[in-house]
């Protein structure tokens, strides 16, 4: 009896095991990089953004806290999410996540205490519901000193958390381009990608920032500073900058030496046609809006639809990046024999559906965290 | 500074627990002490195996190929290792699994078939067939409409 199995491989043999969960992933986390940034940027250099710290601080908070949901959905066994806090590992790189990924966290709950701490002490005397009161009361840990030098004490505290939290989540981007190059595909394994995918991030940081702070002045009333969405604006359009040039120049690089990179990119440029048209024409189109913005805003006037359109268009364009990355690196077979495609299903734990959801997540927890903390008092219009 | 004082104890008791977290899974795993919460509970380690271990554990494997299944269908057993097809069993009915006492799920759609007969950059002809014309080949019937699965026809 003959029982010959065929062997070999039929090309492509791989499928694409990361779907749009995973490019949620680094997403997410380079938002945060950016906005702690921004929020550095406040603290140390920039006196005229220390309008909009409290509002950073707040709303990255539930960035931080959403940003493992894409990989719990993505890996089942929500169970087992705790353990990779308890089983540090250091000859994992990814391992070394969880590390990171927690010093953030608190880094960023001290700085929210420091900060809130005199509004926390003055509703724990002054709030009226009973249960709110017990809250802060808690909150206070029993410190209800708001003088001058304890205050002073407050700025130094929150001044060292930053610097903390600031070379954390510069670390915490490092996932992101971790992910294209642990598939170690030729266009992604270069050394600049690092520093693009860090301005990349910080640039889409810079841009949910300035959303925000329309939305919360509109929410809040408060009076909007062209000074504060001009200084913005500035940074966003040369971060945006850096991580675009720096991405053009590495693919012309690719495209002079005829790399083979360039083979890669050529292939898979007919599966990421829309990605890669959004990545470039989005990044042109976010810089003149942008320029436009602080033009504007230095002659003192506000031109809210070109935030939004300028602000959005760069989140747009950082996803695209992200996904040209994570999908992109995986689409190529390893042995340049032919690529799979990629289309995310709209129903089922890793379909659009549920990505839209993980997306929506931190927005749907920002009010909540601002009802306990408001960034603003809020201001009632006087009615005549 | 009492307030700075206060929130380092919260932190500093978040730590410990932390800690004793780490070190308690480790002690009661073999990566530091091999055999200890052996000797200690005279069970195998709590957290000595990994995640993966623990949910395989828990399913017998049943993945015993084509020799298994020749116990039963000998008919087809002959019949697919004279065709084309002679590769096993479990590359289309999936695992035995508990078989005799469950049904076996067999995916007869033209999209299973042309998963692998489907023209691709870098599918090798000569190793496989391809159905260059799939689109209108047979349009709207099975494969196995006119293909034998286990014993298919070539011209």
């Amino acid at each position: 009896m003959s029982s010959e199995v065929v062997e070999g491989f039929v090309y492509p043999n791989h499928e694409v095991f990361w779907g749009v969960l995973i490019v949620i992933y680094p997403y997410l986390v380079s938002i945060i990089t950016g906005m702690v940034t921004v929020y550095a940027i406040a603290e140390f250099w920039r006196k005229e953004l220390k309008d909009i710290e409290k509002l950073v601080v707040i709303s990255s908070l539930p960035f931080v806290l959403s940003a493992l949901l894409p990989l719990l959905l993505d890996l089942g066994h929500p169970q087992r999410a705790f353990e990779i806090y308890i089983t540090p590992n250091f000859s994992s790189v990814m391992a070394v996540f969880g590390i990171v990924y927690l010093t953030e966290l608190f880094a960023l709950l001290g700085e929210m205490w420091f900060l809130f701490r005199v509004d926390i002490v003055r509703r724990a005397m002054n709030e009226e519901n009973s249960v709110l009161r017990l809250f802060y009361k808690i909150l206070t840990l029993g410190v209800y000193d708001t003088d001058e030098e304890a205050i002073k004490v407050d700025r130094k505290a929150i001044k060292i958390l930053t610097g903390v939290e600031l070379i954390a989540a510069w670390c915490l981007s490092y996932v992101s381009f971790l992910f294209g190059v642990v598939k170690s595909n030729p266009w992604w394994n270069t050394t600049i990608l690092p520093v693009s995918f860090v301005f990349g991030g910080l640039a889409a940081g810079g841009a949910m920032v300035m959303l925000l702070y329309l939305l919360f002045t509109e929410f809040y009333r408060v009076d909007r500073k062209p000074e504060i969405i001009s200084t913005l604006a500035n940074y966003v359009f040369y971060f945006m900058l850096a991580a675009f040039a720096l991405e053009t120049i590495n693919t012309i690089l690719y495209a002079y030496k005829e790399d083979v990179a360039w083979a890669v990119i050529k292939l898979a440029s007919t599966q990421l046609a829309l990605p890669l048209a959004i990545q470039v024409i989005g990044s042109l189109e976010a810089l003149l809006f942008l320029k436009y913005v602080c033009y504007k805003c230095n002659m003192g006037k506000i031109n809210t639809p070109f935030i939004v359109i300028a602000s959005i268009t760069i989140l747009v364009v950082v996803f695209a990046m992200r996904w040209n990355m994570v999908i992109g690196a995986q689409l190529i077979d390893y042995g340049l024999r032919g690529f799979v495609s990629y289309t995310p299903p709209l129903w089922g734990r890793e379909g659009l559906i549920a990505a839209l959801a993980v997306l929506m997540a931190p927005l749907i927890m920002l009010p909540i965290v601002a009802y306990f903390f408001p960034p603003y008092e809020k201001r009632v219009r006087a009615v005549l | 500074m009492k307030q700075v004082e206060r929130s380092l104890i919260v932190f500093i008791n978040i730590l410990i627990i932390f800690i004793i977290a780490i070190f308690g899974l480790r002690v009661m795993g073999e990566e530091v002490y091999p055999g200890y919460a052996d000797r200690i509970f005279g069970v195998k380690g709590i957290y000595g195996k990994s995640g993966e271990e623990k949910e395989l554990e828990k399913e017998p494997i049943h993945a015993e190929g084509r020799e298994d299944c020749r116990k039963c269908h000998q008919e087809i057993y002959t019949k697919s290792n004279e065709g084309k097809h002679s590769f096993d069993c479990q590359t289309c009915h999936g695992p035995l699994g508990e078989h005799p006492s469950t049904d076996m799920i067999v995916t007869n759609s033209r999209e299973f078939c042309l998963g692998c007969h489907r023209s691709t950059i870098g599918r090798d002809p000569a190793a496989i067939r391809i159905v260059n014309n799939w689109e209108e080949h047979g349009k709207g019937r099975l494969c196995v409409a006119c293909h034998d699965p286990h014993s298919p026809w070539f011209d």
